[in-house]
């Protein structure tokens, strides 16, 4: 195979992948300003702005509840963090008894099917008082993020270990400026991932938030799903659509922002 | 004036002990050598100094003032290490800036001493430059430099250049020599090249399982070395057993091995003597060569007789062969004769 026929096979399938991502969004795009759109045609054969109005109205609070989820994904994508950066540290760095099985335990929430414990902490939620409240949820999300977000730390730190940390030390640099200067700035890329990560597994989430939450806590997705469910195509399509948007706006914006503010390229591990 | 102090140390990483009853002291200004095999623990007695490690026993004293309780960040010695630890984040203007940083220094006067130093090291105009755009003998000079800004009260080297081309290793151990001469900071440099500890220390630790086997200047150190084993780190040596009669040395190999006369007490002996302070005589003998190595200006040769070997440095300009039998004369003054 020569070099040139590699090359275009390659490009072929790149953008063979890139077509089967973009297209079925494409289709939702259409589908939320179709009218009716009857099976063998190639394109709606009426289009409506219904959707837009039920989104957008002043009835649906929908957009509210937009919000409400962004801030609550936002605060559970940032208290993973918190717990999952310090936690890797110690899982890389320090020598402890049990090391292993934690490393292990901190991926059940993955493999142990959320209803199955979702329904037990429920009952605990319900008798410490935590149930049907924002707080509640947010913790519970907490708990299915960690897995991501604990294992992607994990892997920065093991990719640098302390040494930069040691050797910023010695030069005089206290604990605090150490990690201010040294491990936030390396860990960073990390970071974003986690952040990422964490946020589109909490905005994802349907059953769970509907268990804890009660009905009492509205999020997007709880918005979303019954219209899925529903077969009204159009408003599904929109509510979709604006989903993605929504995800996709975060990312950028976070990968953006940070990596300007701390002019840093892409993913650098030294060694 | 001592500006490094250790006393009595000990220290055990692990459930072992690595340092054991350490006593060391360095000269303001000075520049020291460690030197030993790997795993002697000359890496642990520096990381101990910069207090990244905690003794078991015993005082560090930096600049007169106990500093066992200081944080590393405190003690005012700056390590840099083998693997050099680049801030890939920064570039080399803010790397080398670093440590004056860290104190709160004023940024213009950071600047200026930032631009100062790195013409010192010879890289003038990169401080710009990220630090992986960098070549690799670039990098060194820029860990140096971070490490010589910081304004250190001792400098500790860690192996280096140990991982640098002999080209550049040279060129370093050049670069090291004059910054010292130009701010006389005292100055701790960790090596297992012997060569490199001969050429650039004012005096030379040899490092053993943990403990300092000897303390002294190099010429000291190579021509009169306290033990065989500080001796055997200089290159392979010959050992003749022997003993000293009425002020007369007679190796057991009576045969080969002309006598000696010495004013040493009587008693058994081992005679050390470097390859090179055995001549080789050109002319029928009992000694066999066995083998040959060209060292390039130098022939190593392998010779034996009833049942000793000896290791002999001659000129690659002579003309020798395997199988070859010949004589040899001992430089005696030269030897060290170590009483068993």
């Amino acid at each position: 195979m020569t070099r040139k026929n590699n090359n275009f096979i390659m490009r072929a399938v790149v953008y063979v992948g890139y077509f089967m991502a973009l297209f079925p969004l494409l289709v939702l795009i259409i589908w939320s300003f179709t009218g009716i759109w009857p099976w063998p045609q190639l394109l709606p054969e009426t289009f409506s702005l219904r959707a837009l109005d039920e989104l957008f109205g002043g009835y649906s609070g929908a957009i509210k509840a937009l919000i409400s989820s962004g801030l609550i994904s936002a605060v559970v994508a940032l208290l993973s963090i918190v717990v999952s950066l310090p936690a890797a540290r110690a899982i890389v760095l320090c020598d402890f008894l049990g090391r292993d099985l934690l490393k292990f335990i901190v991926l059940m929430p993955v493999i142990v099917p959320a209803t199955a414990f979702a329904m037990g902490i429920d009952v605990l939620f319900m008798k410490i008082g935590l149930s049907d409240t924002v707080l509640g949820v947010i913790l519970v999300h907490i708990i299915l993020c960690l897995p991501y977000t604990v294992r992607i730390m994990t892997e920065v730190t093991e990719a640098t270990g302390d040494k930069l940390e040691v050797q910023a030390r010695v030069l005089g640099a206290s604990p605090l400026k150490v990690f201010t200067n040294i491990t936030l700035p390396i860990a960073l890329p990390g970071i974003i991932s986690s952040v990422c990560m964490a946020f589109i597994v909490s905005f994802s989430q349907y059953f769970i938030t509907l268990l804890i939450g009660g009905g009492t806590v509205v999020t997007y997705a709880m918005f979303m799903f019954p219209y899925i469910q529903s077969g009204d195509r159009t408003i599904a399509s929109a509510y979709s659509v604006l989903f993605l948007l929504s995800t996709l706006i975060v990312f950028v914006f976070l990968d953006r922002t940070v990596k300007k503010y701390y002019d840093i390229g892409d993913v650098f591990y030294f060694n | 004036m001592d500006n490094l102090l250790l006393s009595n140390l000990h220290v055990s990483l692990g459930g072992n002990k690595i340092l054991m009853g350490i006593n060391f002291k360095v000269r303001k200004g000075e520049i020291v050598s460690l030197l030993g095999p790997s795993g002697c623990g000359k890496s642990t007695l520096l990381k101990t100094t910069a207090g990244l490690i905690e003794p078991s026993q015993g005082e560090v004293y930096i600049g007169g003032r106990l500093v066992n309780r200081l944080a590393p960040e405190e003690r005012g010695t700056v390590i840099v290490f083998q693997d050099l630890r680049l801030f890939p984040h920064m570039n080399v203007g803010e790397n080398i800036g670093f440590g004056l940083r860290m104190k709160g220094v004023n940024k213009e006067i950071i600047r200026k001493n930032v631009i100062s130093i790195l013409e010192k090291v010879g890289l003038a105009g990169c401080d710009k430059s990220k630090v992986y755009e960098l070549s690799g003998g670039q990098q060194q000079r820029v860990a140096l430099a971070r490490a010589l800004a910081a304004e250190p009260e001792v400098l500790l080297l860690d192996e280096p250049f140990s991982s640098l081309d002999e080209n550049l290793r040279q060129k370093m151990r050049e670069l090291v020599i004059k910054l010292h001469r130009e701010l006389n900071l005292t100055t701790i440099l960790v090596t297992h090249d012997q060569e490199e500890a001969l050429l650039m220390s004012d005096r030379i630790a040899i490092m053993l399982n943990g403990q300092i086997l000897q303390y002294d200047t190099p010429k000291s150190v190579y021509e009169n070395p306290a033990t065989p084993e500080v001796a055997n780190y200089f290159g392979e040596m010959n050992y003749i057993e022997g003993f000293v009669e009425v002020g007369h040395f007679q190796s057991f190999h009576n045969s080969s091995i002309d006598g000696y006369k010495t004013s040493l007490k009587a008693g058994k002996y081992s005679l050390m003597l470097k390859p090179s302070q055995i001549k080789l005589v050109k002319e029928p003998g009992v000694w066999l060569i066995k083998a040959i190595s060209y060292l390039g200006d130098k022939y190593n040769i392998r010779i034996t007789n009833n049942g000793l070997d000896l290791v002999i440095v001659t000129a690659s300009n002579t003309d020798v062969h395997i199988g070859e039998l010949v004589n040899i004369k001992l430089d005696y003054p030269k030897g060290v004769f170590y009483k068993k």
